[in-house]
């Protein structure tokens, strides 16, 4: 079973994806629980359109980005250890100036 | 140390494990928590929004610089920050609380499209949705063009504070819509209710204003967008003295310092001719860190306390205000999302850059590392500022003509040969009075002074006397300029004031000498 979830890209963030702000997307059927870990990655390979190095940074979101889970802080929520839900809404928010 | 406020941790604290903050609950109420800011405080979104104006408020009153009823201007630029403190205000005014803030606010909206090529339909685009959202607030707004800087022409210290235009009254006024040097008509003032409609727009660029008021109500009324669009075909000559100069410059960082400096310029001279004794400024303490920093880096130290405290005091008779300073751009962030805020992307100079973009951007780069890693080191850092002092900006009383800052270069740049060869430089050309004013170089514009109406056209100026008037910062950001005619005209204008009082003074001075 695949799990729905919606992403959101804001203050310059949705720049590097085609600024397309909100995408409906489908995460493939796998054997361990999706982690926002293995998100980034699959964002990475299949909707971002450029310049991954202004959205990743290692293996996590570039400072500077705000990452909320269902309008709740990441940082509550595990970070990159959270295990995605069906229907989560993920917003990925560009505090730096010029995106 | 940094004890600004007593519950204040000043050693950087790395940060905590995610794992530790899973579930955690609010501090202060023990509902569920929806961020962690600051250090390591959880909130939940009723006393977050609660800790957010409280800490507003406080730092606007603690000062005691905002009057009752004070005109404040409230430059907006669309992004995060400005739109947060837009909410904060129109939700400080509405409440019935004995703080409630007692100002009264007009709004500016600055478009800056041309700095970066934003195609024009973009840039009408942010005009029209920034213009719906200053309508919507009731209170009096306008519209600018960063490229409209290229328009002002008055000295600072010969601008009149007459009354010809008054936000304040009650009455209808459309003020200055005409004005003969730039035949430009760019923004409008109105109201929600438009009962009440005012034009603050070209009165503060026009050397000379034709029919201050002239009652046109329903003209700014029934096409007010139609009227920002057509104003921006009208500035393409400005727009393209803007290209030039930015294109001129030898660096993106020197870019970027320009366009603060005319932005500021903008915002001074609306403020002062529209009677508006305060601007708040909707920087964030992240923005302001990154500023500090930058400022140190390209030449601007002896500005950093200025440019990053609360209250700005450079300019005559205008503060600018920094009521968001306390506030990082991840609670700027946070405050948005959970009210809807609504704020649009403004691209940069750097936008899409590598870290290496520019100073500014690399510094940025590091600051919000910062800020992640260690929370409470970006509030360390702009609060330095507060303790930042050349003790230069009382004595000195010459100003840069750029920038508007006291003039560093006396203390700063003395050591270094360069002072020295300037002012040997000038005092040779005020010997041979052909080469201070060359008059075969007319320009053909008045000299500023006065009404505009008298006869004296201003001449060019030489690349040394500009450097002459321009704080070491400035200096740094224009010197690879090839033409310094390239710069907006108050800043020539300016200078042209400065080499004739010098060569009067001058002139005096020998007549003295003769004559004893
Ligand atoms: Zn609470
Ligand atoms: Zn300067």
């Amino acid at each position: 079973m695949s799990i729905p979830i919606t992403l959101e890209f804001s203050g310059g963030a949705e720049l590097l994806f085609d600024r397309q702000k909100r995408h409906d997307i489908n995460l493939p059927k796998q054997e361990y629980p999706w982690r926002i870990q293995e998100l980034l990655p699959w964002i990475r390979d299949n909707i971002l359109k450029e310049r991954p190095e202004l959205f990743l940074q290692g293996n996590t979101v570039r400072p500077g980005i705000l990452v909320l889970v269902n309008d709740t802080d990441w940082e509550l929520m595990g970070e990159l250890e959270y295990n995605l839900q069906p229907n989560d809404r993920i917003i990925f928010i560009s505090t730096l100036h010029g995106g | 140390m940094c004890s600004v406020q007593e519950d204040d941790n000043d050693v950087p604290f790395s940060k905590v494990r995610p794992n530790e903050s899973i579930g955690r609950t609010c501090m202060k109420c023990q509902e569920k928590a929806v961020l962690i800011t600051r250090v390591n405080d959880a909130f939940c979104r009723s006393c977050f929004m609660v800790y957010i104006t409280h800490k507003f408020r406080a730092t606007i009153g603690k000062t005691k610089l905002v009057r009752d009823g004070e005109m404040v201007l409230i430059a907006l630029s669309g992004g995060p920050s400005s739109s947060a403190l837009l909410h904060l205000i129109q939700e400080g005014l509405s409440e019935r609380t004995h703080k409630k803030l007692r100002f009264r606010p007009g709004l500016i909206f600055i478009d800056e499209g041309a700095a970066v090529n934003l195609p024009s339909s973009e840039r009408l685009n942010n005009c029209e949705k920034m213009l719906d959202t200053m309508r919507s607030t009731g209170f009096p707004c306008c519209i600018k063009a960063l490229e409209q800087g290229f328009d002002i022409d008055n000295i600072p210290e010969l601008t009149s504070p007459s009354g010809t235009c008054c936000p304040g009254s009650q009455v209808e006024k459309d003020l200055g819509t005409i004005d003969h040097d730039t035949e430009s008509i760019s923004s409008d003032i109105s109201t929600a209710t438009s009962s009440v409609t005012l034009n603050m727009s070209e009165c503060s660029i026009s050397s000379s204003m034709e029919e201050p008021c002239s009652n046109s109500r329903e003209a700014i009324a029934v096409s007010s967008l139609s009227r920002v669009e057509s104003s921006f075909q009208k500035y393409e000559e400005a727009e393209e003295k803007l290209r030039c100069l930015l294109k001129s410059l030898n660096s993106v960082s020197a870019q970027e310092d320009l366009i603060r400096s005319i932005r500021h310029k903008i915002l001074s001279e609306v403020a002062t001719t529209c009677g508006y004794s305060k601007v708040m400024l909707g920087s964030c303490g992240t923005r302001l860190a990154v500023t500090l920093l930058t400022d140190m880096a390209i030449g601007r130290g002896g500005q950093a306390a200025v440019d990053t405290v609360f209250a700005d005091k450079r300019y005559k008779n205008l503060m600018f205000l920094r009521p968001l300073r306390e506030f990082s751009s991840k609670e700027i962030g946070m405050y948005n999302a959970l009210n809807d805020v609504e704020s649009f992307f403004i691209p940069t100079l750097t936008t899409k850059g590598s870290d290496g973009a520019s100073i500014e951007h690399l510094t940025e780069a590091f600051v919000t590392g910062l800020q992640r890693d260690y929370p409470s080191t970006v509030s360390n850092i702009m609060r330095t500022g507060e303790k930042l002092s050349t003790g230069a900006e009382e004595e000195s009383k010459e100003y840069c003509a750029m920038c508007q800052s006291s003039l560093d270069t006396n203390v700063v740049a003395s050591s270094a040969l360069n002072a020295v060869q300037f002012s040997q430089r000038i005092s040779n050309r005020a010997a041979d009075s052909d080469s201070i004013i060359d008059k075969s170089n007319k320009t053909g514009e008045c000299c500023g002074e006065g009404d505009g109406g008298c006869n004296t056209t201003r001449t060019r100026v030489t690349k040394q006397q500009v450097l002459a008037s321009l704080c070491y910062g400035c200096r740094l950001a224009i010197r690879k300029i090839d033409d310094v005619e390239k710069l907006p005209l108050y800043v020539l204008k300016d200078v042209f004031w400065r080499v004739r009082r010098e060569k009067m003074k001058s002139e005096i001075e020998e007549f003295l000498l003769d004559t004893s």
